[in-house]
Parts: structure tokens; C-alpha cells; sequence
């Protein structure tokens, strides 16, 4: 013998007063219920039982510190202009954690970083050295031009997944995003002006190959939302 | 120090807060990562990943959202996280087959081996719900679910602890 009323009235499916009136005349039911706080009151003495963690605060306490520390250095470093120094720091925990490859990834976007800061220093100076000959120049461009169609097509698949993601996610992977995307807008402008500057052809190709990088993981980053 | 307090100095920085809800947490937190994980060494780690989430995301915490719910939210992604890690094969939430004998005599004993024996997601909603004794509608925000994938999902793991539990523990008489 077997009867559904609690199961529907678990699901919402029938009201607490109807379900109590067929529980007054349903022995299976009453039987369940019997069960059910049985079962609760053993799931609740659960909590009886203290875990004794005595070092857990220090390691968390230890960690906070590390991560203020981080951020002071990172607010530091972008109040002097070096966004992807700071951007490093704001996700290296993230990426050190869930992907093995985005430490090459990052030393791209230090080396980039670090490569724009003196690139465009370099602007200043009449580019005496560094030139390219107009073929090569033209190869670099149509290198840069597939790129950036790559970087087209991956963005209109990646970025409506970005959505999806649990807000600490979509928060880093904007941030690197941005970042990178700064340092693309930077490398431009400088070679509006000078297009045959090798070492910014250089650091803009850097910075269009993470961001691919970049947008190809997000495409196969997977969150775990199965029930 | 109320809630809201306690979030408002988080947000400036003030580990001491962190410590007001690790002091508040702490029991419940561990008490889950462990559930899930197995090993205390482990949950430790979840908790301590949750703690430094939570510093990392606390200016995204909503005004008026609830920081339990929002803790074991974090919490639990950091678990599935180890668990990923791990690779094991108990997070692709299979069925399971065998079930294993209880001793009568050891009831706590016999619901935590019956909550083990519980599919993963199954697993988590019932700690939640009867264990950390989370409304469904918090655990439908924790896991990101509709409240009634949460009901239908409790529901499964009580009829599955009931049956489990049925032929050692509760004997039910007739």
C-alpha cells in the first residue's frame, strides 16, 4: 500500500490543512510522518558534535592579511600606471588555481605590460632603430588582422557565457579582459603615429594572443550547476 | 554586532570583522565542507578558500541579501572545487547501487554512513535543510536552483534516508 499526499504536499502541491486533514485518517502518511521527524531530529544532532579546528582562524587570518597586502600593492601599482603589474596580481590566485596554463599566460601580460611601459617611453625618442621594412610590416598587420578575427568570433561566443558564471568569475575574467583590452587600445594609438615601431608590433601581437588566450578559456571554463 | 555592521566594516577592510563571522560561521561552515568532503583536512581548506572569496567578493555582497546565504554559496563553490581537484567520482551525482548495512544501536552513526550514501546534490540539500536547518528558499538561492528542484530533491532524500534507515534505526512497526 502506498500513498502520494506527502509527497505532494512536500512539493507544494497540496496545502498544509488539506494534507493535515488526510494525515488524521492516513496511517501510511501519519507513519511518514513519524519517520520524517525521526529523521530530522537525527540530522539535527549533527550539530551536537563541535569540530575542533583550533589553527583553521590563524591560516584564514594569514591569508586576509596576504590578500590586503596584495591589494595595496595592486592599488599602488595602478595609481603609477601599471595595469597589468596590477591586473597579475588581482587574478594570479584565481588562475594559479583553476588553470595550469595561465601562468604562461600571465608572464605574456607582465612581459606586455612591462614592454608597452618602455615601448612608449621609447616614442618619445625618434625611432632611430626598431623599423620594419614595408613587406614585413605588411605581414605583421595581416598576422594582427587574423588575430583580431579570431578575437571577433571568440567574443561573440564567450562573452554571453561570461553571464553565466558565478559573479567572482565573470568579475575576474572582466578584469583581465579590461586589462588586456587597455593595453590593445594603448599599443594602437601608439602606432597610429608610428606604425613601423617593431617592439609595439611586438607587445600588440603579445596582447591580441592572450586575449584569444583568454576568451578560448572562458569558452571552456565549465561550472559545475548539474542537480 | 548585527549583520549588517559586521558587512559594512568587512567592506572597509577590518579583518576583525572577518573574524565576528568566521566566530558565527564556523561550526555550520566546517560542519558542511566536511559532509561533503570527507575529510576534515580538506573542509578546513574550503573554509579557509570560502573566507578569502568572500574578502575578495564582499563590495559585490546586496545590500539586504542574506550573509549566510552568500557564506555557504561560496562555500560550496570551494568544495566543488576540491572535489574537482580530486576527480571524484562521487560529483558526476550518480545513483547508488549498494547500500550498506547500519547498526542499530549508533543512530548519529547511522545518519551520517545514510547522508553518505546520499547522490551529491541530494547530499547538500538535505545537510542544508535538516542538518543546517536552511529554509528551501535559501537553498534555492545557495545552489543557484528553482525552489522546486530544492523541494523535489529533499523530498527524494528523505524518501531515500527513510528507506535507508528504515530496516535498522526506526524499525517501523506495523
Amino acid at each position: 500500500m502506498s500513498c502520494n499526499k506527502l509527497k505532494k504536499y512536500e512539493l507544494g502541491k497540496i496545502s498544509s490543512a488539506k494534507f493535515e486533514r488526510h494525515a488524521r485518517e492516513c496511517a501510511i502518511c501519519q507513519e511518514k510522518i513519524r519517520q520524517d521527524v525521526q529523521l530530522m531530529s537525527m540530522a539535527k544532532s549533527l550539530q551536537e558534535e563541535p569540530i575542533y579546528a583550533p589553527q583553521l582562524w590563524g591560516r584564514i587570518e594569514e591569508s586576509l592579511h596576504k590578500e590586503k597586502e596584495e591589494e595595496k600593492e595592486r592599488e599602488r601599482l595602478q595609481g603609477e600606471g601599471d595595469m597589468s603589474a596590477a591586473g597579475a596580481i588581482r587574478g594570479r590566485a584565481f588562475r594559479f588555481k583553476f588553470f595550469p596554463l595561465l601562468p604562461a599566460a600571465a608572464a605574456i601580460l607582465v612581459a606586455a605590460g612591462l614592454g608597452i611601459y618602455f615601448g612608449l617611453r621609447a616614442l618619445s625618442t625618434p625611432p632611430s632603430s626598431g623599423l620594419l621594412e614595408r613587406q614585413a610590416l605588411a605581414k605583421i598587420e595581416k598576422i594582427e588582422r587574423e588575430h583580431m578575427k579570431a578575437i571577433e568570433e571568440l567574443e561573440k561566443k564567450a562573452l554571453p557565457r561570461m553571464a553565466s558564471l558565478d559573479q567572482e568569475m565573470m568579475l575576474l575574467y572582466r578584469d583581465k579582459l579590461e586589462t588586456i583590452n587597455s593595453q590593445i587600445e594603448r599599443c594602437k594609438e601608439a602606432l597610429a603615429s608610428n606604425p613601423a615601431n617593431a617592439h609595439i608590433r611586438h607587445y600588440l601581437l603579445a596582447a591580441l594572443q592572450d586575449k584569444k588566450g583568454t576568451l578560448a578559456e572562458l569558452l571552456s571554463y565549465k561550472q559545475e550547476k548539474s542537480m | 554586532m548585527d549583520e549588517e555592521s559586521i558587512i559594512r566594516q568587512c567592506q572597509e577592510g577590518d579583518l576583525l570583522a572577518y573574524r565576528a563571522i568566521y566566530e558565527r560561521y564556523e561550526q555550520p561552515l566546517l560542519r558542511t565542507a566536511l559532509r561533503l568532503l570527507g575529510q576534515k583536512q580538506d573542509a578546513e581548506d574550503a573554509v579557509q578558500e570560502a573566507f578569502l572569496k568572500l574578502y575578495r567578493s564582499i563590495n559585490n555582497f546586496k545590500r539586504g541579501s542574506k550573509l549566510s546565504t552568500y557564506l555557504f554559496r561560496i562555500l560550496l563553490n570551494s568544495c566543488f572545487d576540491i572535489l574537482r581537484t580530486r576527480n571524484r567520482a562521487e560529483f558526476a551525482d550518480t545513483e547508488t547501487e549498494n547500500l550498506p548495512y547500519y547498526s542499530p544501536h549508533e543512530s548519529r552513526f547511522n545518519i551520517e554512513r545514510a547522508i553518505d550514501e546520499l547522490p551529491h546534490q541530494m547530499r547538500i540539500c538535505f545537510i542544508l535543510f535538516a542538518v543546517e536547518e536552511f529554509g528551501q528558499e535559501e537553498i534555492a538561492q545557495i545552489l543557484d536552483k528553482s525552489l522546486g528542484t530544492v523541494k523535489a530533491t529533499i523530498h527524494r532524500a528523505k524518501a531515500r534516508l527513510r528507506s535507508l534507515l528504515s530496516d535498522s534505526v526506526m524499525e517501523v512497526k506495523a
